[in-house]
Formats: structure tokens, C-alpha cells, sequence
């Protein structure tokens, strides 16, 4: 039952932008709802883990690439009604993610850049605001990307360290990404049975 | 700061500026008051002040079991108003709502409740616990820096300032004892400043560091390169007055007054050290991802702040001067 309630709580719920007090404004709801919904979270840290699995020059890139996704994503699916597939590019990317992370593999950069964009519009997407326009919607979408920023760089710079300055580092990040695989896989086959 | 390192500050200014754009006068705490009147033994008159820029009505409030509310008349009966009072939709709507209860044969009783803390338990006494007070005024605190941009931007501009972590440490404590000194002086009734010149003069402070940043950067002699903290310091001094301006506009308990006063404060600097940390945690990602940016865009970042500064500082002259 407490298994069910944490993977509950990995489904991502629409961007009312009232998830939290939003006396702090529309720029600090932006950057709370991703980091209060784990279906958006969890993937985002294996973004920077993937990352930080990377040569140094690689890895960089998703400083640039992943929150500018971001934002086109979030101001998108602020302005269009999302479609199907975002949710289950979304639900699919904690086990996609999650095995990238275990395979511990150097991509080749394309590959690593599109997969990289491709969750960042997803969850971009997921993340829009369809109830804000003008300076809230502005404030808004840049608070979805200053999360993204923030927490794919400060992962993606932890995990590097970890696996270039330690001997273990590499078998602690496959490790984490197999949890995340696990899950992903739990939460999309509980998501596909419940499927009509 | 090192150079290479320092990059990632002008990520965090591009930010900063851009939230700064959303909202130039982004440092509005909206208040709403509530007056409850007795004019017969047990029979208040129910009275709401408020107003918002976003034209929300009040919260709604939730008098205890034995009152009987029908605006603006409430009914408590010989008990009288005791008991637990709360405020419904309060975070959502304003950031704080004080309650003033005037009492006919007893002195009147004021409490600060915010969204964090939307319930007070009234006592005849008018004396909260401590815990209560610290619900209400630590989430203030923190809320207002967080939403104040113009002190974000001066502590940011401290740290590009600075030039090494010891250099760090004690800038950022001669900010916050200074700000603690005038913001007691304040609130407690020692020293009054107008709130318009001292939000004219915060503006200018942000413009004045980054001048001193850019000298610095050129090498040119500045006391504030070698002794940031003295500037941290004398500019802490009007940033104080500024957070006052703020507590004042909440309101204080006079029954609770050093304890909410306290934990105000412990919120500002709650959220500031919160601030720093992230900006150190992302200096060293940038360090050890050896990610720079192009060093040109390090000095349009330092104009940029400045060019916002002077924007505020003369905006809020001019409304100074037309009032």
C-alpha cells in the first residue's frame, strides 16, 4: 500500500500554478512545480545523471540544451493544448532514462542531445500552464527553466565528480539508474493495465 | 571570485533581471486587515481593510463554534471571542492578514496570521505561544526577500564583489547585522525614515556596487575591492530600513513584539543564506564542469544590473518628487 502511494505520487498532475502558495509569485510556482511532482523530478535527475556519465565537453551541453528544451516545451504547452503523447513520452522517460543511466554508456552527441531535448520539450510540455498569460505566464516559464538549470547542473556536476574522482562513482550512478528503471517500469505497466 | 568561476553569475543575473522585469515593484507584500469592533458585551462589528493589485477578495473567516456570524455582526454570547479563529484561502489571496480585536473593557489584541499559519487560538490575555509566532513571521520573512529582487541583487552583486570565501563570510555578516540594526531600530520605535527615499536609496545602492564591480574588475583602486564588507555593511544599514518598511506594513503584536521581531528577521536571513548557498553550489558546478561563458558577456551582465538600478532608483525618485 505505501509502495502504491509513493508511485502515486509520481503521476504528473496538470500545472494549475497554485500548487503551492502562490503568494511568491508566478516565477516561484513555475519553480516549484516541477520539483514538487516526481514524475517530472525523477526523470530530471537522471538527466543529470546521464549527463554526468558523459566526457567533460558532452556533458556541458546539457546545461544549454536541457532548459532551453525547457522553455520551448513549457511556453508550448502553455499557449497548445497538450497532446496524448506527451504523457506517455513522459511516463516512458523514467525507464528510458533510467536504463540509459545503467548501461553507463558514452553516447555519441547526437544521440545524447536528442534525447536530451526530446524529454526536455516533453516534460516542458507537461508542465505548461494553460490558466496564465502575459507577465504570470512569462514569470512562470522562466521558473519551469530556472528549475531545469538548477537541478540538471548541480546533478550533472555532482555526478561527474563522482565518477571521475572515485573508483565507485560509476557503480553508485548505474545503481540509482536502476532504481529509476524500476520504477518506470512498475509505473508504466500500472499505467497501460489501468489503460481502457 | 575567480573569473572562470564567476560566469555563472551572470546566468543567475539574466534570471534575476528577467523576474525584476516581471514585477518592478515585486517587493509588495499585500496585507489584508481585519477589525473586529465590540460594541455591546459579546457583539463585534466585523470590518475588512484590503487591497490588492490583483483585486482579490479577503480570506475568508472561520469565527469559533459559539459566535454567530452574519456580516458584519458577530455574536459571541457572555463567552465573548475566545477560541480558535481562522482565515480560509489566506495564502492564496494575500500574504498575511492581520487580525486587530478592540475589546470593550479590556485592552485590544492584534495577531499576524499568513498561509503557512491561518489559524490563532484567542486567548483573553492576547499572549501567543512562541512557536505560533514563529509560523507567522519566519515564512514572512523569507517571503519577502525572496520576492524582494532589488536586496537579491545587491547580495549578488556582493559576491561578485568579493574575492575569496573568508571575504564571503564577512561581507555577508556585515550585511545581516546591519540590516538587523535598523530593522530593531524600526520597528522598535527608536529611529522613523520615510519608506519612498529609502526605496529610492536601495535602488541606488544596487547601481553604486555594480560601478564598484566593474572598477574593481579593471583594476582600479576601490575600498570596496579590498573591504567589501564595509560597504556591505553601511548599505545594510538602508537594506534594513527597507525590510522594516515591510514589518511595519504587517504589523507588529505589541504583547509579542521581540519574538515576532525576531523570527522576521530569521526568515530574511533564512532565505539570504538559502540564496548564497545555491550560488555557491552553482559556482562550483560551472568549476567542475569547466563550463564559461564568452568574457564579454561577463561586463554586459554587470551594465545590465546597473542599468536596472538606475532604472528603480530614478522611477522611485520620480514618485517621490510627484508626491
Amino acid at each position: 500500500m505505501r509502495r502504491l502511494l509513493w508511485l502515486a505520487l509520481l503521476i504528473p498532475v496538470p500545472a494549475s500554478a497554485h500548487l503551492v502558495s502562490t503568494r511568491f509569485g508566478e516565477f516561484y510556482a513555475g519553480m516549484l512545480h516541477p520539483v514538487t511532482t516526481l514524475g517530472h523530478l525523477v526523470p530530471w535527475l537522471a538527466v543529470g545523471l546521464l549527463a554526468g556519465l558523459q566526457h567533460s565537453a558532452l556533458a556541458r551541453k546539457v546545461l544549454l540544451l536541457f532548459p532551453l528544451a525547457v522553455l520551448a516545451g513549457t511556453w508550448m504547452g502553455s499557449e497548445l493544448n497538450t497532446a496524448a503523447w506527451v504523457g506517455i513520452v513522459n511516463q516512458s522517460s523514467l525507464l528510458i532514462l533510467g536504463l540509459l543511466v545503467v548501461l553507463a554508456r558514452p553516447l555519441p552527441p547526437a544521440v545524447f542531445s536528442g534525447v536530451v531535448m526530446i524529454h526536455g520539450l516533453s516534460h516542458g510540455l507537461g508542465n505548461g500552464a494553460t490558466d496564465l498569460s502575459g507577465n504570470g505566464l512569462l514569470l512562470y516559464v522562466l521558473g519551469v527553466t530556472t528549475a531545469a538549470y538548477l537541478l540538471v547542473t548541480l546533478l550533472t556536476a555532482s555526478s561527474h565528480q563522482l565518477v571521475t574522482r572515485q573508483s565507485w562513482g560509476t557503480v553508485a550512478i548505474r545503481a540509482g539508474g536502476s532504481w529509476i528503471a524500476a520504477v518506470g517500469l512498475i509505473y508504466l505497466t500500472f499505467t497501460l493495465l489501468a489503460a481502457p | 571570485m575567480q573569473l572562470g568561476t564567476r560566469t555563472l553569475l551572470k546566468v543567475l543575473t539574466a534570471v534575476l533581471l528577467l523576474q525584476a522585469a516581471g514585477s518592478l515593484w515585486a517587493h509588495d507584500t499585500p496585507i489584508a486587515l481585519l477589525t473586529l469592533s465590540e460594541r455591546q458585551q459579546g457583539l463585534y462589528n466585523v470590518e475588512w481593510t484590503f487591497s490588492s493589485a490583483l483585486n482579490l477578495p479577503p480570506p475568508t473567516p472561520v469565527f469559533p463554534d459559539h459566535c454567530q456570524y452574519d456580516h458584519p455582526r458577530l455574536q459571541c454570547g457572555e463567552t465573548g471571542l475566545q477560541g480558535r479563529l481562522s482565515l480560509q484561502q489566506l495564502g492564496e489571496r494575500y500574504s498575511a492578514a492581520v487580525v486587530q480585536i478592540h475589546r470593550l473593557n479590556a485592552k485590544s489584541l492584534t495577531y499576524t496570521l499568513t498561509g503557512a499559519n491561518p489559524a490563532v487560538s484567542i486567548t483573553p490575555s492576547g499572549v501567543l505561544p512562541w512557536q505560533q509566532i514563529m509560523a507567522s513571521y519566519v515564512p514572512l520573512g523569507f517571503e519577502h526577500i525572496m520576492l524582494g529582487v532589488d536586496h537579491l541583487l545587491f547580495v549578488l552583486g556582493l559576491m561578485w564583489l568579493v574575492g575569496n570565501t573568508w571575504m564571503l563570510i564577512k561581507t555577508i555578516t556585515a550585511f545581516t547585522v546591519a540590516h538587523s540594526i535598523t530593522l530593531a531600530a524600526v520597528t522598535l520605535g527608536w529611529v522613523g525614515v520615510p519608506e519612498q527615499p529609502v526605496n529610492a536609496a536601495i535602488a541606488l545602492s544596487i547601481a553604486i556596487v555594480a560601478v564598484e564591480v566593474l572598477k574593481a574588475r579593471r583594476g582600479e583602486p576601490s575600498l570596496s575591492a579590498r573591504m567589501p564588507w564595509v560597504i556591505a555593511f553601511g548599505f545594510g544599514l538602508l537594506h534594513g530600513f527597507g525590510f522594516a518598511g515591510a514589518l511595519t506594513d504587517i504589523g507588529l503584536p505589541p504583547e509579542n513584539l521581540p519574538a515576532a521581531l525576531l523570527f522576521f528577521n530569521v526568515g530574511v536571513e533564512l532565505g539570504q543564506i538559502g540564496f548564497v548557498l545555491a550560488v555557491l553550489a552553482l559556482l562550483w558546478s560551472h568549476r567542475a564542469l569547466q563550463a564559461q561563458f564568452p568574457r564579454w558577456s561577463e561586463t554586459a551582465a554587470i551594465y545590465a544590473v546597473g542599468t536596472v538600478g538606475s532604472f528603480w532608483f530614478l522611477s522611485r525618485l520620480d514618485l517621490l518628487m510627484t508626491i
